[in-house]
């Protein structure tokens, strides 16, 4: 997906209240952009909606996320 | 000489049964009255505020506002209920907003903290800029949710808002004793065994009419046929709970000549009692040899309150026809009530009410119940 249809999907996405979704297109957004900030916003994101949908992908999230030191 | 008529409202009420009055007006109709009730007579002590089969998996989670205050009553992975303020502790929003399945985390919809089932806060996006989710300023383990002391007791999750109440276990002793022999598993009835009833009145006059039996053969001919006023025991606990007992309990039979089965273990004495209790301040319960009911009544302000009703039964597979018959039959009952509680509140307005005289004989367990609310507003104000 290009950064513009991740960023569509996105939309229908939060309309729809789809976590699962949120979670899936932002960590896919985050592996498509290339300053570690911009990441980390986007792996957090991810994140925090795989915790709301109790997803298992949560756990790995958070460890990105403490690799990066975004998370303790 | 003795007095015929107390001096005060208080006297009024704590004078023995034969001079006394009941509670005044202003407990009624007064809205600081019944701030001061709402502080020291349902925040202080054990409260109901719903039942644990209203979160029947984990994760069920069903806000309730409750004294004015917004609760989220939940069950927890491990399957405990518990009872939380509804806020987050950032900027104070609610988290849930109607009854529904936390399939995760307990996500505010502002900034998205996170509190675990437990209450624990498990992230804070954002929290230290975009993307950095700690700050040495925000302490998650000082920071989860606001834990409420419950209690679940047959079934109905008892509150303890001001935290200061002794163990509920000890608090109420004497009935749990009472009624040792129903402490069994008690299975809901499912959707039918649940209905509400929304009343024009404050929530103490329902909680007056439950627990004496004196007007039975006015307001409920239909229990009359077989349960004659001669038939009930008053049963008074001061300073705990009050209530009426009955010695001529007749099973319900369904079409086919069927009945629910009996609670294990329960003695011959309950082959034919059945006993009511209004276990102070705000919850009704019934025990029968094969079932029971709690009623949880909800204070909406000075002048309206909702009874949230609930039939159990001895085992999870009775027949549904039969429960169906008997929940019409309650709802009849408690229906029949609502003009007595609704015009008790309006009378309240009378200027010439007295607080009412009472019948000796039949009326010492509303005497109790106004000697315990005059007692828990006096013992504040002492302080």
């Amino acid at each position: 997906m290009t950064r513009t249809e991740i960023d569509t999907a996105l939309q229908s996405a939060h309309a729809a209240g789809d976590r699962a979704g949120l979670s899936r297109l932002y960590a896919l957004a985050a592996d498509a952009v290339a300053l570690p900030a911009e990441t980390a916003f986007l792996l957090t994101q991810a994140y925090v909606f795989a915790l709301d949908a109790g997803l298992p992908e949560a756990t790995a999230l958070k460890g990105r996320l403490q690799e990066m030191g975004a998370e303790r | 000489m003795p007095k015929d008529r107390p001096d005060t409202p208080q006297d009024a009420v704590s004078a023995p049964i034969e001079r006394a009055r009941g509670l005044s007006n202003p407990h009624y109709t007064d809205p600081a009255t019944y701030a001061a009730e709402t502080r020291s007579v349902l925040a202080s002590g054990w409260s109901g505020l719903g039942v644990a089969s209203d979160v029947p998996d984990p994760g069920d989670a069903v806000p309730v506002d409750f004294l004015g205050q917004p609760l989220l009553m939940l069950r927890d992975n491990d399957g405990a209920v518990r009872v939380f303020q509804n806020v987050c502790r950032h900027r104070g929003m609610i988290l849930v907003e109607a009854p529904r399945k936390i399939e995760g985390a307990i996500r505010c919809p502002y900034h998205s903290w996170c509190y675990a089932k437990d209450g624990r806060l498990v992230a804070t996006p954002h929290v230290g800029g975009p993307g950095q989710n700690a700050h040495d300023a925000i302490d998650r383990a000082t920071l989860g949710l606001w834990e409420v002391r419950s209690h679940i007791w047959r079934d109905v999750v008892f509150v303890n808002l001001s935290g200061e109440a002794a163990p509920f276990e000890e608090a109420h002793a004497d009935l749990i004793a009472r009624w040792a022999e129903f402490d069994k598993p008690l299975f809901h009835g499912g959707p039918e065994s649940r209905f509400s009833l929304e009343l024009e009145t404050n929530w103490k006059l329902a909680v007056e009419n439950y627990c004496e039996s004196y007007h039975l053969p006015w307001v409920h001919p239909g229990l009359n046929v077989y349960s004659r006023l001669e038939d009930h025991y008053n049963i008074e606990a001061p300073g705990l709970y009050s209530g009426q007992g009955t010695l001529v309990y007749r099973q319900l039979r369904g079409d086919d000549g069927g009945v629910f089965p009996d609670f294990d273990g329960l003695s011959d004495k309950w082959d034919t009692a059945a006993e009511y209790v209004a276990l102070w301040p705000n919850v009704l319960l019934g025990v029968h040899r094969d079932h029971a009911f709690a009623i949880v009544i909800e204070p909406h302000g000075m002048t309206r309150s909702v009874e949230r009703i609930h039939l159990y039964y001895p085992t999870p597979d009775t027949d549904p026809a039969l429960r169906a018959k008997n929940a019409a039959q309650w709802k009849t009952v408690f229906e029949e009530d609502i003009f007595v509680v609704e015009g008790m509140q309006r009378g309240r307005s009378s200027g010439a009410f007295d607080g009412g005289r009472f019948s000796p004989a039949m009326d010492g367990p509303v005497h109790l119940f106004h000697q315990w609310v005059a007692g828990r507003l006096a013992a504040d104000d002492a302080h």
